[in-house]
């Protein structure tokens, strides 16, 4: 599993660098999804963001998910890498890459496992705006 | 009675302690800490969390609890509210 996956929970900033983890010979399709800090939400101004993180519980999750793709798949690496503490406007806050041996697989395991992660893992975002209000996104 | 370690994640640490200890009655299941909760600390100013306390799921040993889930004496359980990640 560990050549499969490549999962990572950072409060460094992270590049885009690190898809290269998904590259081998048998992979002719690599899909990601980035996700980016933007300035506004609900029609507020964002100043910054805190991503909080129950590590043990998400890794685990998204391990067992990641499983049973592999099951379905043999040949899909993925690698995740997902951002905690504080983010500023256009930090980016999640990666996503999946190779596959086709971009039809590559193209659905990536959304599988972003509609995963954003719905079933405890991961809570709470934004701080502009006018020195904040939320708990969701609560 | 049992004593249970309840930890809290997001919305929740905000208003109460980062972990507090409970008491509740044996045989007791993740339903009866729902309501205790309730009735006992989601009141007055805090009652709006008890909407959120609808929407959220509790853990333990890296799992996410049923509601008919049985506690035992010196379980540490984790009250996690709504997800919003990603």
């Amino acid at each position: 599993m560990k050549e499969k996956l490549y999962l990572l929970i950072s409060e460094k900033e992270i590049s885009t660098n690190q898809i290269n983890m998904v590259r081998n010979e048998e992979i002719g399709a690599i899909v990601s999804f980035i996700g980016t800090v933007r300035n506004v939400n609900n029609e507020k101004k964002v100043k910054y963001i805190l991503y909080e993180i129950f590590e043990d519980l998400v890794n685990n999750l998204i391990f067992k998910k990641c499983k049973s793709y592999f099951k379905k798949n043999s040949s899909l690496k993925m690698c995740i890498i997902q951002r905690k503490g504080i983010l500023k406007i256009n930090d980016i806050n999640l990666i996503i890459s999946v190779g596959a041996k086709h971009r039809k697989e590559a193209f659905m395991f990536c959304k599988n496992m972003l509609e995963f992660i954003k719905k079933n893992t405890p991961i809570w975002k709470k934004e701080y705006y502009m006018d020195e209000t904040s939320k708990w996104i969701n609560s | 009675m049992n004593i249970i370690k309840l930890k809290m994640y997001g919305i929740f640490k905000d208003y109460l302690e980062e972990e507090i200890t409970i008491e509740i009655e044996k045989e007791k299941t993740i339903e009866h800490i729902r309501n205790y909760l309730t009735e006992k600390h989601f009141i007055n100013e805090l009652k709006f969390l008890k909407i959120v306390l609808q929407k959220s799921v509790f853990s333990s040993n890296n799992k996410i609890l049923k509601e008919n889930c049985i506690i035992n004496n010196n379980d540490v359980i984790n009250l996690l509210p709504p997800f919003s990640g990603g």
